[in-house]
């Protein structure tokens, strides 16, 4: 912690009892600007578009104190819903020195949302935001990206393997690739698996496909009978491999890649998890806890309440009333959908203040005590 | 307790309403504690601005006091009392939310959380269980037997009112005998001894500090002018919150209960509790936001995770609902049940 940091905590801490001297201003500050937190970026939303029925493209307009993104990172957007303050993580879909034909001075980026009827934050994300308003931005992260050493080894053919919106990281690569100065000697293969009339951004491929003399795109139905073992036949031990799409597609693709005898060392993948609300054979929960900056590995009993289910594990977590009145329980769920056992109420699977005496974990859950 | 209630639909009603009412709780409420915590600051900074415009006249001077004064009230009662109840941790606002906030008072929120949030929520006016109920100090209800220092205990209760931060940052220490007397057997403390005593003598030193240290010195030659002003506008808060609190819990109408009538107690029981062990005071809308819509106990009490924009609206339902059911529902203008508290703090300073 540098001093000026240091100075900035101990002056808030006793002149404003807050963490900071911005959090004590935040109010006021979101009075003059919309969203402003001192926990964010602030961006605001230049303009919103279906790409189809359940996908939506989003572009902002980062501040200029956001730190620029790596092709294929992605972002937690925070946006207000109906009074609450919602993350959710989202690959940016555009390179990072792309510039935008109607806002040729603005840095924008683009993110790509596929909907769902039931997402309390996707459903209603588009009656929640309007051109002109402001959303919130964490810094770019992950590190699913491609890195300078495999550019520079010609021999080296890349592979981009997709499916769904898992496509969203490697629009950024591949936008970002077409702005080199120089072509990219590397071969580039991307298999594109979606189902059908549902592969997204096709006229931009197709004229990335014009720009990159050497990329080749596969767009895959696995209703037509489309499969892994031909989309990957010409993929070689020396190639570098880069997997986006669900958890069992990233599974497939790992199996299909084994069985070539491709190197692990040469896969990245970055995959979501729907959520599923499956839990072990035994009626189980796996809770990923974070105490004190220590972690560990825990096994549940999914009928339990995650107080007891903590105790009987010898984790001593604060508690009070154990009837949900008291919040002494109250901790940080960084991910992981919890059930409210006094309103029957299903959580969001995003960050959010739980009372532990009174939840019960529903998917994998991931703590902070 | 009254047998002839039928408590499984008391608590099936209650439930209900706190439901109807959660699923309205959304963008308007989250809009009304910001706005509440901009005026806080606007007070705040025009309060400690105006204590240095005293040497023009000393009316700038005393607006200021008052000023100030409104702003520590609104921290302490609507914004801090109700956000450190998790009220508005629905939010997920990273710095409104009941595991961040901490107050302008010499208590620490977390000390407090234990106390107030866990003990007397869940034990409200249970007799040994719920500290609340006298404080330790005073005695206000034939459970507690009669002794010598209760003949003087009015002079004890202003005492409290006038150091009252100070007694709530103490209550914890005190029930835990962290300076002295002896440790009552079977009380599991959570936080040890010298913990507590740190916490107190930080959270403590730090107020003490800011306002009678830092601010009168950046108020340079106009040391003394800040000084005074700080000191009374603690002062009138101290005065205020405690007079409200007191309103809550200790007219004349309100209960006690024994722990062997709480033993095993149903949802529609611990409503029951809740009621009789409460009083609302009539006001208009600013004086029930000064309040803390402390001045809605009985709502508060019942569901003291709603927020608090929410209590003028449930009141009347909670209302029909309980005299539906035949039971009491407290409430008067402020100085009737003042008085009242005053009554009652004499009347059991004799045997």
């Amino acid at each position: 912690m540098n001093v000026l940091t240091r100075l900035n905590n101990i002056t808030a801490k006793t002149l404003f009892h807050t963490d900071s001297i911005g959090s004590y201003l935040e109010p006021i500050m979101q009075r003059i600007k919309p969203a402003w937190r001192t926990h964010w970026f602030r961006a605001q939303v230049l303009g919103h578009q279906l790409l189809r029925a359940d996908v939506v493209q989003l572009e902002l307009s980062p501040e200029n104190a956001w730190p620029q993104a790596i092709a294929g990172q992605h972002v937690l957007l925070t946006v207000e819903i109906n009074g609450r303050l919602m993350t959710r993580p989202f690959s940016i879909s555009s390179a990072p020195d792309q510039s935008h034909s109607q806002y040729p001075k603005k840095r924008v980026i683009r993110l790509t949302i596929k909907t769902n009827i039931d997402g309390a934050f996707t459903a209603t994300l588009l009656a929640n935001i309007a051109a002109g308003g402001y959303v919130n931005l964490s810094a770019p992260q992950g590190e699913f990206t491609l890195s300078d050493s495999v550019l520079s080894q010609p021999s080296t053919s890349l592979w981009f393997v997709a499916a769904g919106s898992g496509i969203t990281p490697f629009m950024a690569m591949l936008n970002q690739l077409a702005l080199l100065p120089r072509q990219p000697k590397n071969p580039i293969e991307l298999v594109y698996f979606a189902k059908v009339g549902e592969h997204l951004y096709v006229d931009e491929l197709m004229a990335l496909q014009q720009q990159l003399s050497l990329f080749t795109v596969k767009l895959l139905i696995r209703k037509h009978g489309h499969n892994l073992a031909d989309a990957l036949i010409d993929c070689t031990v020396k190639s570098q491999v880069l997997i986006c799409g669900p958890s069992q597609f990233k599974d497939d693709v790992d199996q299909q890649l084994d069985a070539m005898k491709h190197p692990k060392a040469q896969r990245q993948a970055e995959f979501f998890q729907a959520p599923t609300f499956a839990q072990t054979a035994a009626g189980e929960q796996h809770v990923n806890l974070t105490q004190r900056g220590q972690q560990s590995q825990l096994v549940l009993a999914a009928n339990d309440t995650l107080l007891s289910g903590l105790e009987q594990q010898g984790i001593s977590a604060n508690f009070g009333c154990r009837i949900g009145v008291c919040h002494q329980c109250q901790c940080v769920k960084k991910s992981g959908v919890v059930r409210n056992l006094h309103t029957g109420e299903i959580s969001q699977p995003g960050e959010q203040l739980i009372q532990l005496c009174i939840s019960q974990a529903v998917t994998p859950l991931e703590l902070e005590l | 307790m009254n047998k002839n209630i039928n408590f499984e639909q008391l608590a099936t009603e209650l439930d209900e309403l706190k439901r109807q009412t959660l699923d309205q709780v959304g963008a308007s409420d989250a809009a009304y504690i910001r706005k509440v915590i901009v005026w806080q600051r606007a007070l705040e900074w025009g309060g400690r601005a105006l204590l240095m415009l005293g040497f023009l006249h000393p009316v700038w001077w005393a607006i200021g006091v008052l000023s100030l004064a409104s702003a520590k009230i609104l921290d302490n009662m609507e914004i801090g009392h109700n956000v450190l109840h998790g009220q508005y941790d629905w939010m997920n606002d990273p710095h409104i939310n009941s595991l961040q906030f901490d107050w302008d008072i010499a208590c620490d929120g977390k000390s407090w959380q234990r106390i107030h949030n866990y003990e007397h929520h869940t034990y409200t006016n249970v007799i040994g269980k719920d500290r609340d109920f006298g404080y330790g100090l005073l005695r206000l209800s034939n459970d507690f037997s009669w002794r010598l220092k209760n003949l003087w205990q009015f002079i004890t209760y202003i005492y409290l009112s006038v150091l009252f931060q100070w007694g709530v940052s103490y209550h914890e220490l005190a029930a835990e005998r962290v300076f002295m007397g002896k440790k009552k057997q079977g009380r599991a403390s959570k936080v040890d001894a010298s913990e507590l005593k740190r916490r107190f003598f930080s959270k403590g030193g730090k107020q003490l500090c800011k306002d009678y240290l830092v601010f009168p010195l950046l108020a340079g030659p106009l040391f003394l002018w800040v000084l005074c002003g700080n000191l009374i506008a603690n002062l009138l808060r101290n005065l205020w919150t405690s007079t409200i609190i007191f309103c809550g819990h200790f007219t004349s109408d309100v209960h006690t209960f024994s722990q062997a009538e709480c033993e095993n107690e149903t949802q529609g029981q611990w409503y029951y509790r809740q009621v009789l062990g409460s009083s609302n005071i009539k006001g208009g809308k600013l004086f029930h936001i000064l309040t803390g819509h402390l001045s809605f106990q009985i709502e508060h009490h019942l569901f003291p995770d709603l927020p608090s924009s929410r209590y003028q609206q449930v009141a009347p339902q909670v209302q029909a609902i309980l005299s539906r059911h035949g039971i009491a529902y407290h409430t008067g203008p402020f100085l009737r049940q003042y008085s009242q508290v005053v009554k009652r703090i004499l009347r059991y300073s004799f045997p």
